[in-house]
């Protein structure tokens, strides 16, 4: 059957993807437009950007669900 | 070292460099131009010694104990020190979950402000994540363990929702 609506396409691309992956141009678009949107964001940075517990990782505890 | 292990590890070091280097390439087409990215080498672990001697630094993370006990454990983890103009400006490292589905941001550090002025890092770093994720086809990103209301409520601005069971925040990679 012919693809009639955009919405399709991308039906198809994301079936696709999720058994093959994304292409390198894809991830470079996407990474393109993410660049945008975080633009927007990133001057609100905290001023001490830290996150995550080097503790567990030193001491081997997973934490993985 | 088992041989499978070491094999992940080496499939996976060149899936790494291809995501720093395309990351690399869009933040030098964008508004990031001087910033560099590379792995976390001998040079970016020296470098974050210097940390320590910061006043301001609210984490007082051993990154050479702690890199050496994740690069040993995870083959498939992602990595990235970030530099500008030869100066270390932070540092990240994170993994793939167990079942494959989800890539985990599990340290992030922003070199001190009190030891030199340096510009946002988390877009970069995010950028990275996102690039990785999807070369492995995981189907979301994971921050875990943000150390604060702040930080965490500047991780919600990247439309990241906070998970309270597992203490992390997650995007669906679309």
């Amino acid at each position: 059957m012919m693809t009639k609506h955009v919405s399709d396409i991308n039906k198809a691309r994301q079936k696709k993807r999720d058994k093959t992956g994304w292409t390198t141009k894809e991830i470079k678009e996407k990474a393109r437009k993410e660049l945008e949107e975080f633009k927007k964001v990133s001057k609100d940075e905290p001023d001490h950007l830290v996150s995550g517990d080097m503790g567990k990782i030193i001491r081997g505890e997973d934490d993985d669900d | 070292m088992l041989a499978t292990h070491l094999d992940a590890e080496n499939r996976y070091s060149i899936i790494r460099r291809e995501a720093l280097n395309i990351t690399s390439e869009m933040l030098m087409a964008g508004s990031h131009p001087s910033i560099r990215l590379t792995e976390i080498n001998v040079a970016a672990l020296n470098a974050s010694k210097e940390w320590a001697s910061s006043k301001t630094r609210i984490k007082n993370w051993d990154w050479i104990g702690g890199y050496s006990a994740f690069r040993f454990r995870h083959p498939k983890r992602f990595e990235m020190a970030l530099w500008e103009t030869g100066r270390l400006i932070g540092l990240s490292m994170g993994r793939p979950t167990y079942q494959g589905t989800a890539l985990r941001l599990d340290v992030v550090e922003a070199s001190p402000l009190d030891l030199g002025e340096r510009p946002p890092i988390f877009e970069a770093v995010l950028l990275g994540y996102g690039v990785y994720a999807r070369l492995i086809n995981a189907k979301q990103i994971r921050i875990m363990h943000p150390v604060n209301d702040k930080v965490k409520s500047y991780y919600e601005q990247y439309n990241y929702k906070y998970v309270s069971a597992g203490d992390y925040l997650f995007r669906e990679i679309s």
